[in-house]
């Protein structure tokens, strides 16, 4: 079982891995939001965009062709959300047709917004796996948590990101079992045993959280956790936070310069 | 650090029954003075865990319990919690935290341990347990037997006067195992062990304690118990 592939590239060394997790969670928040601002069409802009991504890719070491491949996983959601919109246009609200494809009525400006939010979701994405990758899990909770994300969250990740690989070998053993007695997952009349089998997982992650409760307890938990923060702004942090706030304030304000 | 002059632990008719009413522990009563290694043994669902739950007052059955000198009442409990460390039989019950630094770190912060200290505590502890070094690994990225030895580190992350290990040998390789009980045997606070892995328990007890079916079936130095042939093997031990 691939347990690390969220930690493939956590531990190279590079400046944008030794920055804080809390400047590139808001340098991350910061690039999205750019992008969801630039006027569709600003060809320039998004270009601009694509370049600074790309370069902050190559400082940290990461093969751009992994960041590109995973960044092909969010394709099919952005499709499924903005099919539509080519046959209308959303834009002036009109829904004025003004193409004719195969019989089917499409609109130009619908199509135009289309190929932008496909583009905007490829530099989030992109953004986001970039984020990740540089990133350790816990550390990115540290930063979330001196970021005031609510503690529960933060709690809940925590806790999903803990035990999340026992409960893949778990299933995995319960699998291994499964196969051994020559039963086919795929077979859809065997359905009630799958059902059972995901009832037993319930069950099995069930206890073990009362488990993991009274480990808290006996170690002084009272209902509220306190954590420690052990993060602190270097030298690095501030370089890069003035240099990208630099391209990025560029890049928005070129049109009107 | 100063003890209460009293036994480490006494328990007296402690009766404990499931919330669907079977009956785990019956009129169980005894005592651990300080300093003293004490093995719990008895066959599997003989009532060993729910014994040592009741330690730091996870569990409450009836009967009176006096942990470290503590009455044990919610008053005391916060006290009774620092005074014992419980080391889980499934080290990932006990390690709930993603790096190792913050497991350990969990307890002293709970009980308001100001950050330099607790970085010398973590610092000390992983050291004791023999795995320096190992601040920022992940959880989920050791060998069973480093997650026991964490989770032993855990346990003694408060300095607690009372140690409590569930079946601390199970499931380890033979090294590990044999290097698991040099360490639980350099350790010198009072310690509760239940299991049964005789061998560990005659090496490392002064005093044993069968269970069976929640009662308490014989209490001895481990030279007696096992030696008793009669005892063993109607209490299903051999």
């Amino acid at each position: 079982m691939d347990h690390h592939l969220l930690e493939k590239y956590n531990t190279l060394e590079s400046t944008i891995h030794k920055l804080d997790p809390r400047t590139k969670i808001l340098f991350s928040l910061l690039y999205v939001l750019t992008v969801v601002f630039t006027v569709p069409g600003d060809i320039v802009k998004l270009g601009a965009l694509l370049l600074v991504i790309v370069s902050v890719i190559i400082m940290a070491k990461i093969p751009l062709i992994y960041v590109f491949k995973r960044s092909l996983v969010i394709f099919p959601f952005v499709f499924i959300i903005a099919m539509f919109l080519p046959f209308f246009s959303v834009a002036d609200g009109s829904g004025f047709i003004e193409l004719k494809v195969l019989g089917l009525n499409l609109s130009r400006k619908g199509l135009y917004i289309f190929w932008n939010s496909l583009f905007k979701a490829w530099f989030a994405i992109m953004a986001m796996i970039l984020l990740s990758s540089t990133t350790s899990f816990p550390l990115m909770l540290k930063g979330l948590a001196l970021l005031k994300v609510p503690f529960i969250l933060i709690m809940i990740l925590s806790f999903m990101y803990r035990y999340i690989f026992v409960l893949i070998d778990k299933a995995q053993k319960l699998n291994r079992a499964v196969k051994l007695r020559h039963f086919s997952l795929n077979n859809f009349k065997q359905i009630k045993i799958i059902a059972n089998m995901i009832g037993l997982l319930f069950i099995m992650t069930y206890e073990k959280g009362e488990r993991i409760y009274q480990s808290m307890v006996s170690r002084g938990f009272e209902g509220n956790i306190k954590l420690m923060d052990r993060l602190k702004i270097k030298a690095v942090d501030i370089v890069f936070s003035v240099v990208v706030l630099t391209v990025l304030l560029f890049i928005n304000l070129w049109s009107f310069l | 650090m100063e003890f209460p002059l009293n036994d480490a632990i006494e328990i007296e008719k402690l009766t404990y029954s499931y919330p669907d009413g079977r009956v785990a522990l019956d009129n169980v009563s005894f005592n651990v003075s300080r300093g003293e290694t004490v093995g719990i043994i008895g066959s599997n669902g003989a009532g060993k865990t729910t014994l040592l739950l009741h330690l730091p007052g996870i569990l409450q059955g009836s009967g009176n319990l006096k942990i470290a000198g503590y009455e044990m009442n919610s008053k005391n409990l916060k006290n009774i919690r620092k005074a014992v460390g419980l080391v889980f039989q499934e080290p990932d019950d006990q390690l709930f935290m993603p790096t190792v630094f913050d497991d350990i770190a969990f307890a002293p912060l709970q009980f308001g341990r100001e950050p330099e200290e607790i970085h010398k505590i973590v610092h000390e502890v992983l050291r004791k347990v023999g795995l320096s070094g190992f601040e920022e690994r992940l959880a989920h990225h050791l060998s069973f037997g480093e997650k026991k030895r964490v989770a032993i580190a855990v346990a003694l992350a408060m300095n607690p006067e009372i140690l409590v290990f569930d079946e601390p040998t199970s499931n380890l390789d033979p090294h590990a195992r044999k290097e698991l009980i040099v360490l639980i045997k350099g350790l010198n606070n009072t310690k509760v062990i239940a299991g049964h892995d005789m061998e560990m328990i005659k090496e490392t007890c002064t005093k044993v304690i069968v269970v069976n079916k929640g009662k308490v079936a014989a209490e001895g130095t481990p030279a007696e118990i096992f030696s008793n042939k009669v005892l063993l093997e109607t209490n299903m031990l051999i």
